[in-house]
């Protein structure tokens, strides 16, 4: 799938994928490629700029971390991501559904 | 130099100062291609286009940055205007403090309170609409230099007036205070030019 397609749901994307458990930008990447099952061609730099506006809006806390000798930025959800992730994946649902009955698919 | 290298450092030419959160955002993504190598660089994207959406999110954060930074310059001051002067200068030689100080001293205090005030209202309308913070903080800087400067002039009078004053002393906390001053007015300085970058701000020139 292209970028362009995908930027649009970048948001949810990230936050479910901090769902599961906190990473950083590179491991985010890898996680969203993984469970597409490699089906999402995303420019791996656009992840940073939603990070960072994900994290102003308070959704995501983010904190740098050293471990073997490697230094990272580690992102996580926070209450109000968690209550946001909840609500954007009930409008996605409903949106799923809405869009199999219109294209029947 | 490395592909990568050049792509982080043409990334790093492209994208504003934006009060240190430039480095935090280079740092991630020269971590991010060491690790993915080659192949991330490139899926990693146009590096301008990259630029474009990175400096729009950093110009965002300055304004927020700024509005707790400039307060916490403001605050500092408390030392050399007050803390330091009390606990280090000999006692004053007269019963009612000369006119000419006085007054000077006064309003050096009355500026500097009032650049308090700005600065709680900028930590306020940081966090209510950060487009707007520029200006109280603009009012807080500047009531600061009105501050800096008849303080620097009480400093200098002091020291002829008060035998046994330390000048060492009292030109170290003027230049202390000019230093923070000069921070602060570039801390200013960059929150407005993002401010002004930024599109649809109240801030643009029409």
């Amino acid at each position: 799938m292209r970028s362009e397609a995908l930027k649009g749901h970048l948001d949810l994307m990230l936050l479910a994928s901090l769902g599961s458990e906190p990473a950083h930008g590179y491991a985010l990447v890898e996680r969203l490629r993984e469970r597409s099952g490699g089906t999402f061609d995303l420019a791996e730099g656009t992840v940073y700029p939603a990070l960072y506006r994900l994290e102003r809006a308070k959704l995501l806390s983010s904190r740098w971390t050293v471990a073997g000798g490697r230094r990272r930025r580690i992102y996580s959800l926070t209450r109000r991501g968690r209550e946001a992730l909840v609500s954007q994946r009930r409008d996605w649902v409903s949106f799923t559904v809405a869009m199999r009955g219109i294209v029947g698919a | 130099m490395t592909a990568r290298e050049r792509y982080v450092r043409e990334l790093e030419r492209r994208l504003p100062f934006a009060l240190g959160l430039r480095r935090r955002a280079l740092a991630e993504i020269r971590e991010h291609l060491r690790e993915g190598g080659d192949e991330a660089l490139a899926r990693f994207g146009p590096v301008e286009e990259l630029a474009d959406e990175l400096a729009r999110e950093l110009r965002a954060r300055v304004a927020v940055r700024a509005s707790w930074l400039i307060p916490t310059l403001v605050a500092v001051f408390v030392f050399p205007f007050y803390v330091v002067p009390e606990n280090t200068l000999p006692p004053a030689p007269w019963d009612v403090k000369p006119e000419y100080l006085a007054w000077k001293q006064q309003l050096a205090a009355g500026a500097w309170l009032v650049a308090l005030a700005f600065a709680v209202a900028a930590l306020v309308v940081g966090r209510v609409k950060p487009r707007l913070v520029v200006w109280p903080l603009l009012g807080s800087v500047s009531t600061l230099a009105v501050a800096v400067a008849f303080g620097s002039i009480v400093a200098v009078q002091w020291l002829d007036a008060v035998p046994g004053s330390s000048a060492a002393l009292a030109y170290a906390g003027m230049a202390a205070s000019l230093m923070l001053l000069v921070v602060g007015a570039l801390v200013l300085v960059e929150a407005y030019r993002s401010a002004l970058r930024d599109c649809g701000s109240e801030l643009a020139p029409d």
